[in-house]
This record gives structure tokens, sequence and C-alpha cells, in this order.
């Protein structure tokens, strides 16, 4: 099915963020960053896909990221960002375990909460 | 008529979102920065000397000046640090435009050698800016990054950036042999070392490619792409009738990042080399054209573009012709597949592409305006630049006959 995009994102213009873009953002940086110090594509996939079967994403529901707007949600992107920036012999170390990476900065076990 | 285009969308959009954000702050480590960044460079490297050299210093050309913008290549989440706006306080998605500007020239040292050769010495330079501000404040970015353009050599080849605000200048100088039989172009680029095209003019086989670096053990890996196949056989030269159109046949790997020169060890994953096939049948009927390209290299290959395009007659130069001269049309549409790219935060899918470019040219010189959404050069680009809407403008002063 073709995508047919809103008109106001054909020309790629400013819009929110999708509700869950910190969670999100973090699960993408684990997957880079496995696949930056390893060079190998599939674990990284693997990892991406890891994340979501252990764990569920609790920024929308926890109230501590609450009021919208303000700057702690800002604050929520400290985790992909420090995740991103893991050395490398700590990011082959944890490889597929989610739990692992999550200790990259404490707001990561806000994001990302056990099933 | 460009100017006002270029100028219409920054000002829609300006009028549009001007509540959304004038002081913001991107904010790294997410999907969205990082391909961001990755946007800049990718733009600093293809907007390079070298591929404006291959791409449009060839045949009758004598100078030419090209600006290029893509509009949201990457979409990055920022936090918003104005009080009054709109989005006072917020993380949204603010778009990165990146710009590009390019200038070259052929000085013809001898034009009529023997087996028609040709020798001239040549220069090609490139400006490249990315930019995560008001669209309006930036509209004639392409404009004033000429000076730079002409005088890249005093300027100096540089690449500044903090963020996502990005300054490149880039050139290259070198010579150019060309005859019947062979087409030899060799230079120097001031950012990325020694740079060489050779092509094989009866047959339209060619091969090109730029070398990371030159040191002992040279190998495939050095290579920062390369490309190989056939390039616009027309088939007149077969034997079949004109209508028959041109072909082109090849294949590429293009590097979507760069290597990290200082771990030589790490060789690029595939899923930062894009290698695609093609099969073009240009000028059929002298007004249709027909694209098909697939990616390969990777787990499954996929349909990559499927494409059709009408044209005026005229607008394919074939047996070395000189441009007919008047104001000739071109407009493109079909479905480009662009793989899933968890690893850059992007869903793929099945999107719409059009291109529309008008050409107006006299006896000397001829201007080219584009608008183009989806296109598979543009993503070829930026893979994860989804719905980008391009624009360019590109002038080019030919060796009268």
């Amino acid at each position: 099915m073709i995508r047919w995009t809103p008109l106001w994102l054909v020309v790629a213009c400013a819009h929110r963020v999708a509700d869950d873009q910190p969670c999100f953002e973090a699960q993408v940086a684990m997957a880079a960053r496995l696949e930056d110090c390893t060079g190998d594509t599939e674990r990284a996939l693997e990892l991406y896909d890891q994340v979501e079967v252990d764990h569920t994403c609790a920024f929308a529901d926890d109230p501590r990221f609450e009021p919208e707007g303000s700057a702690v949600q800002a604050g929520a992107y400290e985790c992909a960002f420090a995740i991103r920036n893991l050395a490398c012999e700590l990011a082959e170390a944890y490889d597929q375990d989610v739990d692992q990476w999550l200790t990259a900065a404490p707001v990561c076990q806000w994001l990302w909460v056990a099933k | 008529m460009m100017l006002t285009l270029w100028l219409s969308l920054a000002f829609a959009q300006e009028e549009l979102f001007a509540e959304a954000c004038d002081i913001t702050f991107p904010i790294a480590g997410t999907a969205g920065f990082d391909n961001a960044r990755q946007a800049a460079r990718i733009n600093a490297n293809t907007y390079a000397a070298g591929a404006f050299a291959r791409r449009r210093m060839r045949k009758q050309v004598i100078a030419a000046m090209d600006a290029h913008s893509v509009y949201g290549v990457a979409l990055v989440p920022s936090y918003c640090d104005r009080d009054s706006a709109r989005r006072a306080g917020q993380v949204y998605m603010e778009p990165l435009d990146l710009h590009a500007t390019n200038v070259g020239f052929n000085l013809p040292l001898l034009e009529d050698g023997p087996l028609h050769s040709k020798f001239r010495l040549f220069y090609a330079s490139s400006v490249t800016t990315s930019t995560h501000w008001s669209r309006i404040g930036t509209a004639f970015a392409p404009m004033f990054n000429l000076y730079p353009a002409f005088f890249a050599p005093v300027v100096g080849s540089s690449s500044t950036g903090q963020g996502l605000g990005t300054y490149s200048v880039d050139w290259i100088g070198g010579a150019l042999f060309r005859s019947d039989v062979i087409s030899v172009q060799a230079g120097y680029t001031g950012r990325r070392g020694v740079y060489a095209d050779v092509t094989q003019e009866k047959v339209a086989l060619f091969v090109n490619g730029v070398l990371d670096e030159l040191g002992d053990g040279l190998d495939a890996a050095d290579l920062s792409y390369w490309m190989g196949g056939l390039q616009d056989l027309d088939l007149q030269r077969t034997g079949a009738p004109s209508e028959a159109g041109v072909t082109s046949l090849y294949a590429r790997s293009l590097p979507l990042a760069q290597r990290d020169l200082e771990r030589p060890d790490l060789q690029l994953p595939s899923s930062q080399l894009l290698r695609t096939g093609h099969v073009q049948q240009e000028d059929v009927l002298h007004m249709l054209d027909l694209n098909l390209a697939w990616q390969f290299g990777t787990e499954s290959s996929s349909l990559r573009e499927l494409t059709a395009a009408w044209h005026t007659e005229g607008w394919v130069v074939r047996d070395d012709r000189a441009l007919d001269d008047g104001t000739q049309g071109y407009l493109r549409a079909g479905v480009v597949h662009l793989p899933g790219q968890p690893l850059r935060g992007i869903k793929g899918g099945v999107y719409p592409m059009f291109q529309g470019v008008v050409r107006i040219t006299n006896d000397d010189a001829s201007i080219k305006l584009i608008a183009q959404m989806n296109h598979p050069d543009l993503l070829d680009l930026y893979p994860f630049g989804v719905n980008a809407f391009g624009l360019a403008a590109e002038l080019t002063w030919r060796i009268p006959d």
C-alpha cells in the first residue's frame, strides 16, 4: 500500500513527536550503538526486536514525565544520548541483554520497564 | 520562476509554522539527530566537486553552475526554548534543510586533435550547508554560497559544524582528455585526494571511483563507491531505429556512511551500503523513459524504483547533438520502495514519487529548473529522507559549435 502522507508532512514541516518517542529513540540507540561497535547489522536488529519482547514503554503513563511541555520530557531523551555514547567494550558485553543497556542512564529504567 | 518557487515554499512554511519555535535545540542521541548529521556529511560528499565534475562538466560544457536545496531531509526531535512560541518547552520534530552550490569551468587547450580529441583543464567546486533554523532566513543560502564556490582554492577546503549547522567547501582541479575512443578525467580534490574517471566512448562502458586514501595494500574496500556497466548506449549504433531509444544497464555500490579511518579493520556494515542494479530505457518514441531499479546485497533484494516519464521531443541529447533551442519539459512519476531501516528510526514502505523539470535553452546556454519529491536520486543520497522535497537550478554554458 502506498503511503500517502498528509500535506503538512509532505514538505516535512515541524510537527509533534510521537507519544512514545523517547522510548523509540532509546530502542533505536541501543541497536545503532551495537552496530557501530561490532559492524554486525544482524545482531543489532535482533537487539532492536528484543527490546519489545520483555519490556514495555512507560513514558506516556509515568506521572514523573508530566506535564506535557515541561523540560523533564526533554530529559527523557538523555537515555538515547547515554546509550549512543556508551563505550564499545560495554556495548559488546551487553549484546542482547536489554536490562544491561538500560543501566546506561537512570532515566532509561523509567522509560522501558519489564513486562 | 525558480526564485518564486523557492520563496513561496519558504514563505508558506514560515506563515504556517511561524509559531512553532524560533529558538530550538536539536537533541543529540536521537535517530533524527544522527540522520541529520549524516545528511550534512552526505550533502558535502555527494555534491562534492568530483561528483559534480563527472555529472556536469562533460562534452560541450564550458561552464556550469548549480544550486540544490532539499527541505526536510531529516526530522530531528528538538527542544523549544522560546517562552512565546507555541511549542514553548516542548520536544517536537524540526526539519533539517540542505543546500549545495556548485560551480565549474573548462579551459579548452586543444579542441580538434587526432580522433577528434580534446584536451582541457577543468575546475569544479562545491559549497554545502545544512540548516535547522528559519527557512525564510536560509532561503538564499545557495546564492550566498556562490562567492566561496568561485574561490574555493583560496578559501580552502574546509568543513565546520556544531550541532546540525554545517558549512563545507570542496574543489577539484585537473585535466580532461577526450577522443572518439576514450575519455580520461583526472585531478586532485581538495578534501578527498586523487580522483579519476575513465570511459570507453564507443560501447559506453564505464567505471569510476574515489579512493578513501592511498596507502599500501590497496583493495576494493578502499573504494568509497563504485559504479560500472553500460550507460547511455544509443541503440541506433546497433542498427535499431532511433525510436528504440537509449539504454543504460549498470550496477553500483554507494556508501551511506563514511568508514572510520581510525579503525581500518571495521568495514562498513551492509546496512550502510546501498547496492542497486538499474535498467533504463530512455527516449523511447522520442518521448518516453522507463526506469527499473532493484536493491541487492542485503538479505532480501527488493524493488527500488518503478517509474515512467514523459518528455518533449529532443529532451534526450543523442549523437553529440547540441540541445534544441526553446523550452522543454519533463514529468516523471511512479513509486519507490524503501526497505524499513530500524537502525535509522525509519519505517519502510512504498511511496509516491514525482519530478517536474523545465529546461530553457538558447544557442550558448541552458537553465534547468527541477522540483521533486521521493526521487530515487534523493533517496539514494538520503535513505532517511522520506518525503523530503528538492528544488534545484542548473545553469550550463556550452562551447559554441
